[in-house]
């Protein structure tokens, strides 16, 4: 006999005395308890099967600060709350928010690193700048920030993505759709290996721009840098003017 | 008021248990007479120990006393595998992992639920489950690791106890609310409640050894310690300190050894044997009549009717018994096998060494080990599994030399005998011990095992093969399955030996 039918038979369980309080068994302690429970390598069905709808849960969790190894958890649990959110929701800044959102709006007043990554739906608006890797890998929806490092948008395939500001190295690296517009200016190397979609930047670009790219659109209002188009198979480069050493087939804007 | 004694109190407490079968209670004297109590073991963890000072608090107190450590016996953590379990959660959510950090949340975390279970299934142990929490929440000197404790109680089980209103206890209490009963959520809760409690270290719960029935029984040091093999071995020692054991290397390789199962394949033998009489006829050969039987039923001899043989046989019947050989294990210690943590070549090896050598042991087989690097540590034949297991788990870390005379001097001693030489073969003087080796591979049954299948060469492929037989192991993993079974099908199966 096993020792919990033993004690179940003995004592058994639903005793009317009992004043202990109760809920459901599979709830979540804490991030680090989700992490353990995940193990290490995180992924959204995982987790929503793990943190269910209770919202009290989702708060929790969305109020914990998390480490490194639950950083990209508590991004599947902003945007799980953001989807379930009626209004906008509001959220410190941390990594990962609103990784792989399908839906829903958030609102981050500053943005760290991987925002927005490998969304497909509903809308992020950063009120500051945001780090590195913003809406990379990104398949829908739509992100606003004033401003953003290095590695924006790479490896879009759709969405859309408008920088207030200016932009840093490698905007828009290995794109194969959706659409980027800066309002400011953008570092080196923006659009490299770009297969598909569109880029615009109204201010000035750095060197490189375009390079290694196979299809797609690049606009830039202002100055291209030097080497504009090197080495790229197809697409379309239109800016201004060029640096020394662009492409051949880069368009100059009257 | 009537009067009482603490053994019939410890009888009530045991008919409230349903009569676990526990060392009864011992009274520990204080001053001078504390060293003589004759007729009594001198060990303190062969019993319950009791105070003059909890005697004095009343029958009522030392029931739910005994109720509580009855029910750490039994229930939680009860046995030495669950307590090792415990600990190691504790240890994880710990963000310094300490032993005795880990031990207080253990013996915390077990109170908490040993007394929610005698609170939920019987009203009438309420008062006595309080009086124990209550009497401590009268202390003057509580820390706020209590108060936070006494505050989640207070919550939980809607008791009249002193309370703490910080933060803690709602996570504490989030905790809990999931049910105390599921041993499968134990591990997360006491992680979980070691990383809400640690900054709130320490406090006067959860002093004192960690209530396992392995450690009341004082067996502890010899019980093999269940998912040993998924722990590295700082963390296994962690995990024994916290349990108030010593853990070393040795018992780390033996605890994982344990799970290990070598399946030993059925032998029998057919052979004749007598069974009942049978008639004997005049066409059956003279020397099979059995006259003295025959003349018993009959005084006249009448062929094929009064005459009887006795009949015989086929069948299946037990192997005969047959000499084991001795086990000499050659074991490369050398820096390219990466040392003694979970998943290495050293770890490999060291651990089909050690289930190979225990095995060889429980056949009868004498044994002996060379564990070799530059210089080398050798075992001379014996019994004592210990010596052996001591010298195999040397890690010396430096060049790969075998020492092929010290291995041709052994095998010597014992003509017949299995070497089991595992090595990730970067043996640079494998041509000046040639001959050694030869010598030794030709006394005993030689079984390489090399590890390392990418600095294969061909033409030392080529000489090794010469010696005996020889594995090759692609996959790490594998290395330990096939040593079992080499040793197994030398010991139990059907010899490989020719």
């Amino acid at each position: 006999m096993k020792l919990s039918s033993f004690m179940n038979s003995v004592y058994p369980e639903g005793n009317p005395s009992s004043r202990i309080k109760k809920s459901r068994k599979d709830m979540i302690f804490s991030l680090e308890d989700l992490a353990d429970r995940i193990g290490e390598r995180p992924d959204r069905a995982r987790v929503e099967e793990l943190v269910g709808g209770e919202a009290s849960q989702i708060e929790l969790l969305l109020s914990s600060q998390p480490d490194k190894r639950c950083a990209m958890i508590w991004g599947y649990v902003s945007s799980l709350a953001a989807e379930r959110s009626p209004l906008p929701l509001r959220l410190p800044a941390r990594d990962y928010v609103g990784l792989e959102l399908a839906g829903g709006s958030i609102i981050l007043e500053k943005g760290r690193d991987h925002v927005g990554e490998r969304m497909s739906g509903g809308r992020i608006k950063i009120e500051g700048a945001a780090g590195d890797y913003l809406g990379q890998e990104m398949k829908g929806g739509g992100i606003v920030a004033a401003g953003c490092r290095d590695y924006a948008f790479r490896q879009m395939k759709g969405g859309w993505g408008v920088v207030k500001g200016d932009a840093g190295k490698f905007l828009g690296l290995g794109n194969s759709g959706g659409r980027i517009a800066v309002q400011g200016s953008c570092r080196e190397r923006a659009g490299w290996m770009m297969r598909a979609g569109r880029l615009f930047v109204r201010g000035d670009a750095g060197e490189y721009l375009g390079l290694l790219m196979s299809g797609g659109e690049i606009m830039v209002r202002g100055e291209a840098g030097r080497r504009a188009g090197w080495r790229s198979k197809g697409g379309r480069i239109a800016a201004s003017s060029f640096g020394p050493e662009a492409a051949d087939g880069a368009l100059e804007l009257g | 008021m009537e009067p009482w004694s603490w053994a019939s109190v410890w009888q009530r407490s045991r008919r409230n248990w349903h009569w676990p079968l526990l060392p009864p209670p011992r009274v520990a004297l204080q001053g001078q007479d504390e060293a003589e109590q004759p007729g009594q073991f001198p060990f303190r963890n062969y019993q319950i120990t009791l105070d003059r000072e909890t005697l004095s608090l009343g029958p009522l107190y030392l029931e739910g006393l005994f109720d509580h450590l009855i029910a750490h016996y039994i229930f939680c953590p009860r046995s030495l595998d669950e307590a090792a379990l415990l600990a190691r959660s504790a240890l994880e959510g710990l963000k310094s992992p300490d032993p005795d950090r880990a031990r207080g949340l253990v013996n915390i975390f077990s109170d908490i639920v040993v007394d929610s279970l005698r609170l939920e299934k019987s009203s009438e142990d309420r008062e006595k489950v309080l009086l124990g929490w209550r009497r401590l929440a009268e202390q003057s000197d509580l820390e706020e690791l209590d108060r936070v404790v006494l505050g989640l109680l207070r919550n939980y089980w809607e008791a009249d106890l002193r309370f703490s209103d910080r933060p803690e206890v709602a996570l504490l209490e989030r905790i809990f609310s999931a049910g105390f009963r599921e041993r499968s959520l134990w591990p997360r809760q006491c992680r979980q409640m070691a990383r809400i409690l640690e900054p709130l270290l320490p406090g006067i719960l959860g002093q004192g050894p960690v209530r396992c029935q392995e450690i009341l029984n004082g067996c502890a040091d010899a019980a093999p310690l269940a998912g040993a093999e998924n722990l590295e071995p700082g963390q296994y020692t962690r995990v024994l300190a916290a349990l108030g054991l010593e853990g070393d290397l040795v018992r780390w390789y033996r605890d994982q050894s344990y799970s290990i199962t070598i399946r030993e394949a059925p032998r029998s033998r057919s052979e004749e044997h007598p069974s009942g009489p049978e008639r004997w006829r005049l066409t059956d050969p003279c020397s099979e009549l059995d006259a003295a039987y025959s003349l018993s039923l009959s005084p006249r001899l009448i062929p094929g009717v009064t005459t009887y043989k006795r009949g015989r046989e086929w069948g299946r019947m037990a192997p005969l018994g047959r000499g084991v050989p001795d086990l000499l294990v050659v074991l490369d210690s050398s820096r390219s096998m990466e040392g003694h943590r979970l998943g290495s070549k050293t770890h490999r090896a060291t651990l089909a060494a050690f289930k190979a050598c225990r095995y060889a042991h429980s056949k009868g087989a004498m044994l002996a080990a060379i564990n070799f690097s530059e210089k080398y540590l050798a075992v001379p034949w014996t019994r004592d599994l210990s010596a052996v297991e001591r010298a195999l788990v040397e890690f010396f870390s430096t060049r790969t030399h075998i020492p092929g005379k010290a291995v041709r001097d052994l095998a010597e001693e014992r003509p017949g005998c299995l070497i089991l030489c595992i090595t990730d073969t970067h043996i640079q003087n494998l041509y000046q011990e040639w001959e050694e080796m030869e010598r030794a591979a030709r006394t005993g049954s030689f079984v390489l095992f090399c590890i390392d299948q990418d600095y294969k060469d061909r033409h030392v492929e080529e000489a090794l093969a010469g010696l005996g037989r020889v594995y090759y192991i692609n996959r790490l993993e594998d290395l330990v399955s096939m040593v079992v079974e080499v040793t197994g099908r030398a010991y139990a199966g059907e010899s490989f030996i020719s």
